[in-house]
């Protein structure tokens, strides 16, 4: 059994499933409000950059809140969505019988839907920088970008291979929708926690890739507080290497539900 | 004498300790139809699991076409077609896209489909969502899904539970045809011997994970017993009286278990002797259904 064969067997089987649209939905929705906020950006009086390339990496930042929400949700529905097409008439049943092999289902299936998480990312980064460029006209820092952005997909690869093991494990698909929405919240408030938390969770390590945040420098003479913009260095040796550690506790995983009884 | 198609030697499956399938030794012959009987629990669906890779045996062998099944699952699996408890299908494609699923995985042309369509009887109904079709419906397009890659044999898990009498009637003229024209075998399961007596060739009888009979009917119809029931005014003293018989106490009423025509006088009169009234005497023979409910040791109430 073939890669392309079985990502043309799951195309096929998406027919009238709206799977796409669900995509389409998720990333469309907030990656206009994202538009919308770049289009009405302006210099505040009040902020302070030290650099041209500060502004991107604060930008970033905003665009990692926005992902850490979606992701997570995202990765619980379409998964939910591919795996609930076979735990319906127990269709695993049809599958193994025909030859079909679990791990390769459980590959595409992860492929598939880390894919469209990454397109969603990809695009988030894509809409902002560019825009920031055709606003400020300086160079991009196009390597540190990368490396955030290579650092959510670790954080992809985490929440991904969560939701889908408790997909395929529990058969009641509302474990895993539960837990995209409780994901998200952890994603969504670990960047107001403190590191360790950020750490210990699989859904902080969104948070762990911001690359700048604000400093409080007081009021001024207006009596408007005024904010410095500092760098953040993200630790990138510890998140590829969770991400590591997720991506062989996800082969592990494949491989033990694949001897389960169906 | 040729190779069993299916043979197990001491298939056993262990559930928190205990032995659901317990040292199985099956022989399915060629082109015949198999019944696998058996009371709900008997450990029907556990065998036909493992027959087929859904789970793996904890203990004996198993060997299909004459080959060791672990070490030639998937050239087994191209030329066995099954069903395991109910039907597998995709609710939200119609027949024919189900069936065009199946052909991309198993290689099959789109000839192949619209003929076990046509032979199903849905060929009609090809074009409904499967969610909408009804149960003998989702019977029938199970059974083409598993004809599908032209099989040399099947293993269908009580493929007729919850069908009406109709539609288990066509399911059996279905399978029938099947195995003479195609010279298909079939193993086939249900916990009901009228489901699978008119077509069944052998039947096995599975009770507790045992299998305690293997044979044709007419080897089962040898255990055939006769049954006497006497019901009267005090069946605990009856018990006494009459215990050279060895009567059981059934519902306070005393059963014998083939008791010759001749006993009964003679019986009677010991009853009379000892003051007990008798109300009412019946001799007959179990037939093959009582039978096999005697066997399994349980009552199902009739269909
Ligand atoms: N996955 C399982 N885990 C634990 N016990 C099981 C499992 N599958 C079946 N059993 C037990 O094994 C016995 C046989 O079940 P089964 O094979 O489904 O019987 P049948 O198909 O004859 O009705 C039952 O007592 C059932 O509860
Ligand atoms: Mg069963």
């Amino acid at each position: 059994m073939n890669l392309s064969k079985a990502f043309n067997l799951e195309l096929y089987k998406l027919k009238h499933k709206y799977f796409f649209l669900s995509w389409l939905l998720l990333t469309v929705a907030p990656l206009a409000y994202l538009l919308y906020n770049l289009r009405t950006f302006s210099f505040s009086p009040h902020i302070h950059y030290a650099s041209v390339e500060l502004v991107y990496f604060y930008e970033q930042s905003e665009i990692v809140w926005l992902l850490a929400l979606i992701l997570p949700v995202m990765a619980s529905l379409l998964i939910s969505k591919l795996i609930d097409l076979e735990n319906k008439n127990e269709n695993w049943r049809l599958l193994i019988t025909a030859n079909e092999d679990f791990k390769t289902l459980w590959s595409v299936k992860f492929l598939t839907v880390f894919f469209l998480m990454e397109l969603t990312t990809l695009l988030f980064y894509l809409t902002a920088v560019f825009r920031l460029h055709q606003i400020l006209g300086a160079p991009i820092p196009v390597g540190k970008l990368l490396l955030s952005f290579i650092g959510l997909s670790g954080a992809n690869v985490m929440t991904l291979t969560i939701a889908q093991g408790l997909a395929v494990f529990y058969r009641n698909q509302a474990v895993v929708l539960i837990e995209g929405l409780f994901a998200s919240f952890i994603a969504l408030i670990s960047p107001l926690m403190p590191r360790w938390f950020c750490y210990l969770l699989p859904w902080g390590y969104y948070a762990l890739n911001i690359l700048a945040t604000n400093e409080s420098l007081g009021r001024g003479s207006d009596g408007i507080m005024n904010w410095k913009i500092i760098e953040l260095y993200p630790n990138y040796v510890l998140i590829f290497g969770v991400a590591l550690l997720f991506i062989a506790a996800n082969v592990a995983l494949m491989r033990a539900l694949s001897k389960r009884e169906i | 004498m040729k190779t069993p198609v299916i043979k197990t030697e001491n298939l056993t499956k262990t559930y928190g300790g205990i032995n659901r399938v317990d040292g199985l030794n099956l022989k399915i012959p060629e082109g015949k139809i198999y019944g696998f009987l058996g009371a709900n629990g008997a450990g029907k669906t556990t065998t036909m699991k493992m027959l087929l890779g859904l789970t793996p045996p904890s203990g004996g062998r198993i060997e299909i076409f004459g080959t060791p099944f672990e070490e030639n699952r998937i050239e087994i699996l191209k030329k066995t077609g099954s069903i395991i408890e109910n039907p597998s299908y995709y609710g939200h494609l119609t027949g024919k896209e189900n069936l065009k699923l199946l052909e991309k995985i198993l290689d099959v042309s789109e000839e192949e489909s619209e003929k076990v369509l046509k032979l199903v009887g849905l060929y009609e109904e090809r074009d409904k969502k499967v969610k909408n079709y009804s149960l003998g419906m989702k019977q029938r397009l199970a059974i083409a899904m598993a004809l599908l890659r032209d099989p040399k044999l099947l293993i269908l898990d009580e493929p007729t539970n919850g069908l009406d009498p109709e539609g288990i009637r066509e399911i059996r003229e279905l399978l029938k045809s099947l195995a003479r024209k195609r010279n298909i075998t079939v193993m086939i399961s249900s916990h009901q011997l009228s489901e699978i007596e008119k077509i069944a060739d052998i039947i096995g009888i599975l009770k507790d994970g045992k299998l305690i009979f293997e044979g044709t009917l007419k080897e089962l119809e040898r255990y055939k017993k006769l049954k006497t029931t006497l019901e009267t005014d005090d069946g605990l003293l009856g018990l006494e009286v009459l215990s050279d018989y060895h009567p059981k106490l059934l519902d306070d009423k005393l059963v014998f278990e083939n008791l010759k025509k001749e006993e009964i006088p003679p019986l009677i009169k010991k009853l009379v002797n000892a003051g007990i009234g008798i109300y009412e005497l019946s001799h007959e023979q179990l037939n093959l259904e009582d039978l096999y409910f005697e066997i399994i040791g349980e009552r199902d109430e009739p269909k």
